[in-house]
């Protein structure tokens, strides 16, 4: 039994649906308790822009969670009544399998992940990067975020990347999904937008606490934007 | 993975390019090329195994339906073939001017045409090699030497006066060998003419992952300067001239990565793409017409046995 971790990006439109979604992000909550391998979960929000604003895009949602097994993943899926009301409102979602590779830091004190499994260059990975920003850095932080998500723009390699959050302006997270290590790794260390925003970080001490981690995905299920996933990648 | 240039064996490379299967169905494969920083040469780090390679070398592939490719145009294509064919054979004429009779491999032959017209033009007598023979198998070329064989596993009868490696040398799996093989089937004197894609042009620079000069997974090696001054060592080869052009055209290598870009299936017929390609080559023949000034995807190199 080896630990599975699951993204699920969902879309919903209509206010209907974008006002059940946002309502979620407090109750969904009490759904996800006791769930039969489920570790650790986190519901995010995402931002306009692709994500990456301090203004909140009330269409995009993300449920990331982490399984003992994809037994236990699967099942989720199948029955879970939360998760298929999710999917009933969703016009579109998607739901990457991943394996854990590389993993520094924490996540509300925790680091949930596992490793089991080695990238490869040529191979697709997914990164995830997330920061509890202080309350104090925010300015100086949101003044510079939207210089790296405009580098990312039109990337060679990027298949998708979005910005998402906990909570708005303050917990911020960065799902992408990248068609090789080695792309990922040419815009990490040599795009100068990217590696200004990294010495920044450093430099004005922005997070009280962060994450990093890269991840093998093992398959892809469902649509974005109309283009199957696993066809993307 | 490859991590060694396949030049000088340097493992201090890094992430140049990535592309996707060129010149191929749809598909999400990545072909990822470091660049050497000894040598600059570009080298393909994850190719797929030489078993396989017949994939990507289907009935469909665009320069083995030759000028058949452009329905009711095909004779035009055909005419710019002689037209390349008789480039060549001029431009192995002005390097053997001194011989009336002499001996031409071509290495990776394919439709031996321009062995044809070298034995036509220039009393040559012709040996061309490829590994697969559907070039020749249908035509009748009595008075060439043809044989299906790799250069690793050629054994020529005779050496020859001069090689010709028309867009070979980047496709090679094995270049030290492949080096060694053409010395020891080269007349001393013997002229190697080598023909290859140049990466550090403005068409590889403006077309990026869709400059066919990648043509994942084919192209194994992309060369810069240095690496011929490297790969062919001073002590048994004299470099005597080295293009920033070729033979080839550099408007067909540029129109070939703007089809990529454009996503268009490889398998279709070109007959609609023709009208469209004459109005481009119509208006873009000025900047063209710079082609020996400015480096615009092709390069030559001519090479002497010491």
């Amino acid at each position: 039994m080896s630990q599975i971790i699951t993204s699920t990006f969902f879309k919903v439109e209509n206010f209907s649906n974008k006002w059940w979604a946002f309502t979620q992000m407090q109750f969904g909550h009490s759904s996800l308790k006791n769930i039969e391998g489920l570790t650790f979960y986190k519901l995010l929000g995402s931002g306009a822009k692709n994500g990456f604003s301090s203004i909140p895009n009330f269409g995009t949602y993300v449920l990331f969670c982490v399984w003992q097994s994809e037994a236990n993943a699967q099942a989720f899926f199948k029955e879970n009544s939360f998760f298929n009301a999710y999917r009933k409102r969703s016009t579109e979602l998607f739901t990457a399998y991943l394996n854990t590779a590389e993993v520094h830091g924490l996540w509300d004190g925790v680091q949930p992940f596992k490793k089991s499994a080695k990238l490869a260059s040529d191979k697709p990975v997914i990164v995830l990067t997330r920061a509890s920003i202080r309350l104090n850095k925010l300015f100086s932080f949101w003044s510079k975020v939207g210089v790296v998500s405009q580098s990312l723009e039109g990337y060679n390699g990027l298949v998708l990347s979005i910005g998402v959050g906990e909570w708005p302006l303050i917990q911020q997270a960065t799902i992408s999904i990248w068609k090789t290590q080695a792309e990922m790794l040419e815009y990490a260390y040599k795009n100068p937008k990217h590696r200004e925003v990294v010495l920044l970080t450093r430099k004005l001490n922005w997070y009280k606490e962060e994450m990093f981690a890269r991840f093998v995905p093992s398959k892809f299920e469902g649509t974005w934007n109309g283009v199957n996933v696993k066809n993307l990648v | 993975m490859i991590v060694n240039c396949p030049v000088c064996s340097s493992d201090n490379g890094s992430y140049y390019i990535a592309t996707k299967a060129l010149m191929h169905k749809a598909n999400q494969e990545r072909y990822i090329f470091n660049k050497c920083s000894s040598c600059h040469t570009v080298f393909l780090t994850n190719p797929v195994k030489e078993e396989v390679l017949d994939t990507y070398y289907t009935d469909n592939y665009l320069p083995y339906k030759g000028a058949a490719a452009w329905g009711k145009y095909s004779s035009f294509v055909a005419r710019s073939q002689q037209t390349l064919d008789f480039k060549r054979v001029q431009l192995v004429a002005r390097y053997l001017k001194s011989k009336k009779v002499f001996t031409i491999l071509d290495v990776g032959c394919g439709n031996p045409s321009f062995l044809n017209l070298a034995l036509q033009k220039l009393n040559a007598e012709g040996t061309g090699i490829d590994f697969s023979d559907n070039g020749w198998k249908n035509s009748s070329f009595d008075k060439l030497r043809l044989i299906k064989t790799s250069i690793a596993n050629f054994k020529p009868s005779c050496s020859f006066d001069v090689i010709t490696l028309w867009h070979y040398l980047e496709h090679d799996y094995n270049l030290q060998e492949t080096v060694n093989k053409l010395y020891d089937c080269l007349n001393t004197g013997g002229k190697l003419i080598i023909e290859v894609p140049d990466y550090n042009s403005i068409s590889a620079r403006k077309q990026k992952q869709y400059w066919q000069g990648w043509h994942s997974p084919r192209h194994m090696t992309l060369f810069s300067e240095k690496s011929f001054h490297v790969l062919f060592k001073s002590d048994k080869w004299k470099i005597i001239d080295h293009h920033k052009y070729g033979t080839l055209d550099a408007f067909t290598l540029w129109w070939l990565g703007r089809m990529e870009q454009q996503q268009i299936n490889w398998s279709d017929s070109m007959e609609s793409k023709f009208w469209p390609l004459v109005f481009l080559k119509t208006v873009s023949f000025p900047f063209f017409l710079f082609e020996k000034f400015l480096p615009l995807g092709i390069q030559l190199v001519v090479i002497e046995k010491k």
